[in-house]
């Protein structure tokens, strides 16, 4: 292909200042926060409709350049490297919040708006709404992200996951059509069409507008840090919590590994003996606050709890949530890098993947350090490494994918809330045979029959190459 | 060509045994879809051989109904092609009852009653209808059917974890899981929420539970018009309360079920409070305040036993089989914009021979009305698809829509049950792929799939 004649076409579509394409420029596109990098990239595009959109995927399509839509690039799994180069289309200046409908408890965004952004915006109105989803990256990550990935947080327990907070999606599809899905009003006719395209990693289309559900404040906050002996305590009083009836708005569970690396970096003062830690952030009405905290300090006592800390209001908990917050900062002093797995069990499975994890730890000599999304089952196993030490990041891949086989062996999933991307495809054959990833696929080749928009991502390689033979 | 009734039931027999294959007057009788009847009805006993019925007929080119209770057949324009109905009455194991996971597993034939029967004795339950349900897990799925609670529990699409299909040529296959954060892969779940089948049989089906609330009181309130109702049900939802429901009712239909008075142009608010004993009350003290505000002129708590029989009557209301003198319609809307559908629907339109009744749920923001038919009106159908055709125009401004569900059959066969969607393209593109042959229920979904 005549590259002049390319970036020149591409700047009739969104504008020459809208074209990046020095060698630096294309360069830096080529990385997300993942370990892998992508192939060398043709240009890089900063689209502001779905109209440019469209017409720049058709223009691909007429030459078959593959193309990747992106974000702020935070994704850990490799979603949105360009593993075949082609163009990247960066949805930064998609960054409008369209509207914010409060009589419908809804906001309409564009995919590049920041989460932190929106949760801002939708304050400022002094409206008492929230949209809830919060990625660890939420600072800096997108709503086109969340959507993309199906993203989680840690307050999915109560509140659920990006899908259950989108209520309709407009997506421009791999031919150029235009394609808007669910919207203001619930349960349209036909398919659940939305919740399909939730979580498709931009392999099905490029999303340009989302409608949110936004939620009320609640009028009540406490949150507690407990401290136990041993993982299974905790992890019981996860269970105990749940089976009498609350749901608290998040349980987050930390081991001893990781208690020693938080300490060391923020000096919390952990006693000794604690083998695990577990935040509860209870929320709610005022009323019944009081007494629901008693009931979380019974059930902790009922399981040997050590310690026991309270503290009432959103700000006055920051405290208690400093050592779950400082959790990833602390495993970056133990090493160059961290790989961060994303594994999934049933809740009560969680203290027997633990233990797994640890086995396979020793097993690979690896540091590997804890933090877990309890209330969810959702744990992620961090593993220090040095990308530059010769062998690491093959033994650390190695290691993580035991630990995704110990998930679905105990009934859960190869990722909670990071997705597939790059990292995970081989992984897939973990959960799916290769009839369902046939079927599966379907959905893909009903959009993009010729693989351009985020090619090969998601599926086996062996099922991509053969596809391709 | 397709096969003879005899042949086919011969071959259906050899598949699945005698006892569970019919081709008798009454059985088929008893599947007709308004009136066109199956060949065959056939009942497997497992998911396999619900594929390999599905595997015959993908071979054969017949057309295959799915039938679980049997609740909701009315939905959609009668099938284009109907030889055999497929029945889930023997797919009817809980599979997976895992109470500290708060998660189900059942097969697709499994009355929601039973898994109430079931989840109670441990105070959890399935929030997608009422103790009493007779409608299946599998019906409920693809009919996208959400219980009443939903603004507090979630609906289906919040609720479903995992499915187990059978595609028409024969496979079996599982997406989903048990756990509520699993983003491996297309969520193909979703798919078949409100399929209607049209991409395959579900035979399986993971759902999340909720714990039972430790209270629970349904607050019932008279409004002497449809406006102020509307207007203390907006305020309820815009307070500090999580309501479960709040849901607004016509006199007409309804006067007679309540326990407050209503009078012809009047309107009752249903606002169901779940939660603990202190935020119940608070919440209940709060709505009470708000409703007399709003100008209520007969207020009634409900709880125990009464309160059950309202929470069914409202269930039953959305989802109850067809008076063949009604025309029942599903407005969806955003919620700010109820009342402005209840205006378009109580222009009662000639066809009308009295007032036209609705349930509304104000906080989802969708209304059923069903419109007692003139059956001596001049072209009923050429009129019900004119006024069908001015209120989806008007509803289009308004982010809404409208859908038939259910008409006599000299009716529905007539109108244009589901409207225009966008997502229409879309489906067809995954029909021709899940379904090339047509085979499952041929014309009942959008878009004619």
């Amino acid at each position: 292909m005549d590259s002049n004649a390319a970036l020149a076409d591409l700047e009739a579509i969104v504008g020459p200042q809208r074209v990046l394409r020095s060698r630096a420029e294309r360069a830096v596109y080529g990385y997300d926060a993942s370990v892998f990098r992508g192939a060398e990239l043709l240009a890089v595009v900063l689209p502001t409709t779905a109209e440019q959109i469209s017409r720049l995927v058709v223009w691909c399509r007429d030459r078959g350049v593959p193309y990747v839509a992106r974000g702020t690039g935070t994704g850990i799994s490799g979603g949105a490297i360009p593993t075949h180069g082609g163009v990247i289309i960066e949805l930064a200046l998609m960054n409008q919040v369209l509207e914010i409908d409060l009589a419908n408890r809804l906001a309409v965004v564009q995919p590049g708006v920041v989460n932190q952004d929106l949760k801002r915006r939708v304050q400022e109105h002094g409206y008492a709404y929230t949209y809830v989803p919060d990625p660890g990256s939420q600072v800096v990550s997108t709503i086109g992200g969340n959507v993309a990935t199906n993203a989680g947080g840690m307050h999915c327990l109560k509140y659920g996951i990006t899908g259950n907070h989108i209520l309709g999606l407009e997506m421009v599809l791999p031919d150029g059509d235009i394609v808007t899905v669910g919207g203001k009003a619930v349960d349209q006719p036909g398919a659940d069409l939305t919740g399909l395209l939730v979580g498709s990693e931009g392999t099905l289309g490029i999303v340009t507008k989302i409608i949110v559900r936004l939620l009320q404040m609640p009028e009540a906050v406490t949150t507690h840090l407990a401290l136990f002996k041993t993982v299974d305590d905790a992890a019981n009083t996860v269970s105990g919590i749940i089976s009498c009836g609350l749901l608290p708005a998040a349980m987050e569970l930390l081991d001893k590994s990781i208690m020693q690396a938080v300490d060391k970096a923020v000096h919390v003062g952990f006693p000794a003996e604690a083998g695990a830690a577990l935040i509860i952030e209870l929320d709610g009405f005022s009323d019944d606050m009081a007494r629901n905290a008693d009931r979380v300090a019974e059930i902790c006592k009922t399981y040997d709890v050590i310690a026991f800390e309270t503290e009432e209001g959103i700000e006055a908990g920051q405290r208690l949530w400093l050592c779950r917050r400082a959790a990833f900062g602390a495993m970056a002093r133990l090493d160059t890098d961290v790989y961060i797995v994303d594994g999934c069990v049933p809740r009560t499975q969680l203290p027997e993947a633990l233990r797994r994890v640890t086995a396979i730890a020793e097993r690979y000599d690896l540091p590997i350090v804890n933090v877990a999304h309890a209330g969810d089952g959702n744990l992620h196993p961090s593993i220090p490494f040095n990308r530059r030490r010769a062998g690491d990041i093959e033994r650390v891949l190695e290691a993580g994918r035991e630990i995704l086989e110990a998930c679905v062996e105990l009934g859960g999933s190869i990722t909670g809330e990071h997705g597939v991307g790059m990292e995970k495809q081989n992984e897939m054959t973990l959960m799916f045979s290769p009839i369902e990833l046939q079927v599966m696929r379907r959905i893909k080749l009903a959009h993009d029959p010729d693989d351009l928009c985020n090619p090969k991502k998601i599926f086996p390689l062996s099922m991509l190459s053969e596809a391709v033979s | 060509m397709t096969p003879s009734p005899t042949a086919l039931h011969s071959r259906l027999t050899a598949l699945l045994g005698a006892e569970n294959a019919w081709m008798d007057e009454p059985t088929t009788a008893g599947h007709a879809v308004a009136s066109r009847r199956p060949a065959v009805v056939a009942a497997p006993c497992a998911a396999e051989q619900v594929a390999a019925v599905l595997e015959l007929a993908s071979r054969e080119k017949l057309g295959v109904v799915p039938w679980g209770c049997g609740t909701q057949m009315h939905l959609g324009p009668p099938p284009a092609e109907y030889d055999v109905a497929l029945s889930l009455k023997h797919l009817t194991r809980v599979l997976d009852y895992d109470s500290a996971n708060l998660t189900l597993t059942a097969e697709a034939g499994v009355a929601l009653r039973e898994v109430y029967r079931l989840t109670l004795p441990g105070r959890q339950f399935l929030p997608l209808g009422y103790p009493g349900s007779e409608a299946s897990l599998g019906g409920l799925l693809v009919t996208n059917t959400s219980g009443v609670k939903r603004l507090r529990y979630g609906g289906m699409r919040d609720l479903l974890l995992g499915v187990r299909v059978a595609l028409p040529e024969g496979e079996l296959l599982r997406y989903g899981g048990r756990v509520v954060k699993n983003v491996a892969g297309y969520d193909l779940c979703k798919l078949y929420i409100g399929s209607l089948g049209a991409f395959g049989v579900v035979t399986e089906a993971t759902f999340r539970l909720a714990m039972l609330p430790e209270d629970e009181r349904l607050l019932a309130v008279a409004f002497p018009t449809v406006a102020q109702g509307m207007a203390a049900a907006t305020a309820v939802r815009s307070a500090a309360l999580l309501p479960s429901t709040v849901a607004l009712v016509s006199a007409a239909g309804w006067a007679d079920a309540l326990p407050v008075g209503l009078e012809a142009g009047q309107a009752a608010l249903l606002v169901h409070m779940d939660g603990s004993h202190e935020s119940v009350q608070r919440q209940l003290a709060e709505g009470e305040a708000i409703c007399t505000s709003h100008g209520a002129v007969q207020a009634a708590t409900l709880s125990g036993e009464e309160l059950l029989t309202m929470w069914e009557r409202q269930e039953v209301w959305r989802t109850s089989a067809p008076d063949p003198a009604l025309l029942q319609v599903r407005v969806g809307v955003p919620p700010s914009n109820v009342e402005t559908a209840l205006g378009l629907l109580d222009e009662a339109p000639r066809f009308c021979r009295e007032p036209v009744r609705w349930l509304a749920d104000a906080g989802i923001g969708s209304v059923t009305a069903r419109l007692p038919l003139d059956a001596q009106a001049d072209d009923l159908a050429a009129q019900v698809q004119a006024w069908l055709g001015s209120i989806r125009a008007r509803l289009d401004d308004r982010q809404g829509f409208a859908v038939v569900e259910s008409a006599p059959e000299t009716l529905i066969t007539q109108l244009d049950v589901w409207g225009a969607s966008s997502g229409a393209s879309l489906l067809k593109r995954y029909k021709s792929r899940f379904d090339p042959q047509g085979v499952l229920n041929l014309g009942r979904c959008v878009g004619g799939l």
